[in-house]
């Protein structure tokens, strides 16, 4: 367990991306978030103004709540495609620089075994990352609350300040469901990926999405069929229709204009979390499958980091 | 005298390249054996195979265990430098040193620290910003400080200023290497470490052509300087090789008569380089 952790602090070390990037991204909402507060910039919505203090006015309890969360969700939603970019050029990286720069060798000097290795990077991509975008998230989302909160005090409600702990706790919490199913469901990928980069000669990324066109080229022409890529597709997408309820009872937007200025009404019922669907992704034959798949990817990139002999 | 490394038969191919034919040879523990031969004699894929870095076929054993399916066992007694600048640019020296202190339970921090201390590096620096020899004395530093049974280096010197090739090999003999510790190296500066070296080890074409104790070469070889009257006589006597210098033939005889070769002119030992190339000429004529 201790080699595991200095394993994975080594993979942190290398690649300073994995906590620069979300953090650079939280700086900017930070900006934003600090910029409208001060009136500096201007919200548009569909080419209207929103007038946020107007809007303040109008919240009761719930809605403050409501707002908070759905503001947290946006920096949630964006921070994680932050997040699967980094992991997708981590996953392409992170066995082929090391044979790349030859530094594979001393790698290979220490008593450390290849099955070891390549367990930390699978570690690293499924949870280290993670783990450290939800940091980040947190960081942001109680700046942000600091922020809109005191400035809810001086446009005259102290409603966002009182409901601000209860959602970020909230969106936290559903952000690191978010986390753990995805990362659950795309271990297949990252088992793709670490194969690619482990056996891959150049072009990283070409050879992680070409066999994927060159397999439904080919079932195209004997079939006239496309199951492969519907396959992947699902796959790359699928994992939060299963995840998540459908969002009936999601907060919804309307927004009101009036003249050249928008507002919002809040059509709220229950919490972002209440949509959280565990048991349905755990039932899905879709994870295990994939669980499969992975543990079947991963080997291979082991063996072919422990038997390739090209340095 | 145990056996650490007892190698049979070992033959490897890329391709159409044999780089090991049928190679054999043993390596003794508390030895400092060099593995000398010319570039794509097989040396490199010697001690991969040694190391378990590559398939080969034939029998291997090292410390008693098989590097194809045992490697990470043999890891834990087995170091090496597999030549210069393989340690990773992005890495910094403190976390080098974390690093394997917590990666290698044979590792002594404060025994590559205090190795440390003694070169120009700086602990904050990151591997990409020292120079080669820099790179090379923190790499050594590493090592070192490595309670292993076996040390591997694979032309550890290369590229680098004379001063460090020579502070490399000082070190490694008064620092490092003791009655428990073996080393195996492969170099092509044979002079610079002929001095340390106790066996010796000519591969050429992937066959093993000389495995001798170093201080077995002065009865086994003998080189001569001849004056011109005394070639033909000399040529007779069946020598390896022959060479001009300063107007005299220099003649070498593996396991000649040495009575009959002294009276041809003044004998020495030969220097590894000059047994080198007249085993590897021999072998191609």
């Amino acid at each position: 367990m201790s080699v595991m952790n200095t394993l994975v602090r080594r993979e942190l070390w290398e690649h300073r991306s994995i906590a620069i990037a979300p953090l650079a991204f939280g700086l900017i909402f930070l900006c934003i978030n600090l910029l409208a507060a001060l009136g500096a910039i201007h919200l548009q919505v569909e080419g209207g103004h929103l007038d946020l203090s107007r809007m303040v006015e109008s919240l009761d309890a719930s809605k403050a709540g409501a707002l908070m969360q759905i503001g947290l969700v946006l920096v949630a939603v964006a921070l994680n495609s932050v997040m699967l970019l980094v992991t997708l050029f981590y996953l392409l990286d992170c066995l082929y620089a090391e044979r790349k720069d030859r530094s594979i060798l001393f790698w290979k000097s220490l008593p450390v075994s290849d099955a070891s290795i390549v367990a930390s990077k699978a570690v690293t991509a499924a949870v280290a990352i993670p783990l450290v975008t939800l940091v980040v998230f947190v960081a942001v989302a109680l700046c942000m609350y600091l922020i809109t909160g005191i400035w809810g005090m001086f446009v005259g409600s102290g409603l966002l300040l009182s409901a601000g702990p209860g959602a970020i706790l909230e969106v936290t919490l559903t952000h690191a469901y978010a986390l753990a199913v995805q990362s659950l469901w795309y271990m297949p990928v990252f088992g793709w990926l670490l194969l690619v980069s482990a056996w891959s000669r150049r072009a990283v990324l070409l050879w992680a999405v070409l066999p994927v066109v060159a397999i439904n080229l080919v079932e195209h022409i004997i079939f006239d069929t496309n199951h492969f890529v519907e396959m992947v597709g699902r796959r790359l997408v699928g994992v939060y229709p299963i995840a998540f309820n459908e969002g009936r009872h999601v907060e919804e937007l309307v927004w009101q204009y009036e003249g050249d200025h928008a507002s919002v009404d809040l059509q709220f019922s229950e919490g972002v979390l209440a949509l959280a669907d565990p048991g349905r992704f755990l039932a899905s034959p879709g994870l295990w499958g994939g669980l499969v798949v992975a543990a079947l990817l991963i080997a291979g990139a082991v063996w072919v980091r422990r038997y390739r002999d090209e340095t | 005298m145990s056996t650490l490394v007892r190698a049979r038969h070992l033959s490897k191919r890329y391709g159409d390249v044999t780089a090991l034919d049928g190679a054999s040879f043993e390596i003794g523990k508390g030895r400092i054996v060099g593995l000398i031969g010319p570039n794509g004699a097989g040396k490199t894929t010697a001690l991969k195979a040694v190391l378990g870095l590559t398939p080969f076929a034939g029998e291997l054993e090292v410390l008693g265990r098989d590097p194809r399916r045992e490697r990470h066992e043999i890891m834990q007694d087995v170091c090496f430098i597999a030549d210069v600048a393989t340690l990773p640019k992005w890495l910094k020296v403190t976390q080098a040193l974390e690093m394997i202190d917590e990666l290698h339970p044979k590792f002594e921090r404060a025994r590559a620290e205090s190795f440390l201390a003694n070169t120009t590096v700086r602990l904050d620096s990151k591997v990409g910003q020292l120079s080669k020899g820099m790179v090379t004395q923190l790499h050594l530093a590493l090592v070192m400080a490595i309670e292993a049974r076996l040390l591997v280096l694979d032309e550890p010197t290369l590229g680098l200023d004379i001063i460090y090739r020579k502070d490399f090999y000082t070190a490694l003999l008064n620092d490092y290497f003791d009655q428990d510790r073996t080393i195996l190296v492969t170099t092509h500066q044979v002079e610079e470490i002929e001095h340390i070296l106790t066996d010796v080890i000519f591969i050429d074409k992937g066959r093993i052509i000389l495995d001798a104790t170093m201080d077995s070469l002065a009865d086994r070889f003998i080189e001569v300087a001849v004056a011109p009257e005394n070639v033909d006589r000399a040529r007779r006597l069946g020598p390896i090789s022959e060479r001009e210098v300063f107007g005299r033939t220099v003649f070498l005889f593996e396991d000649g008569r040495p009575g009959q070769i002294a009276d041809l002119g003044e004998t020495h030992t030969p220097g590894i380089a000059d047994l080198f190339v007249a085993k590897i000429r021999g072998r191609a004529a």
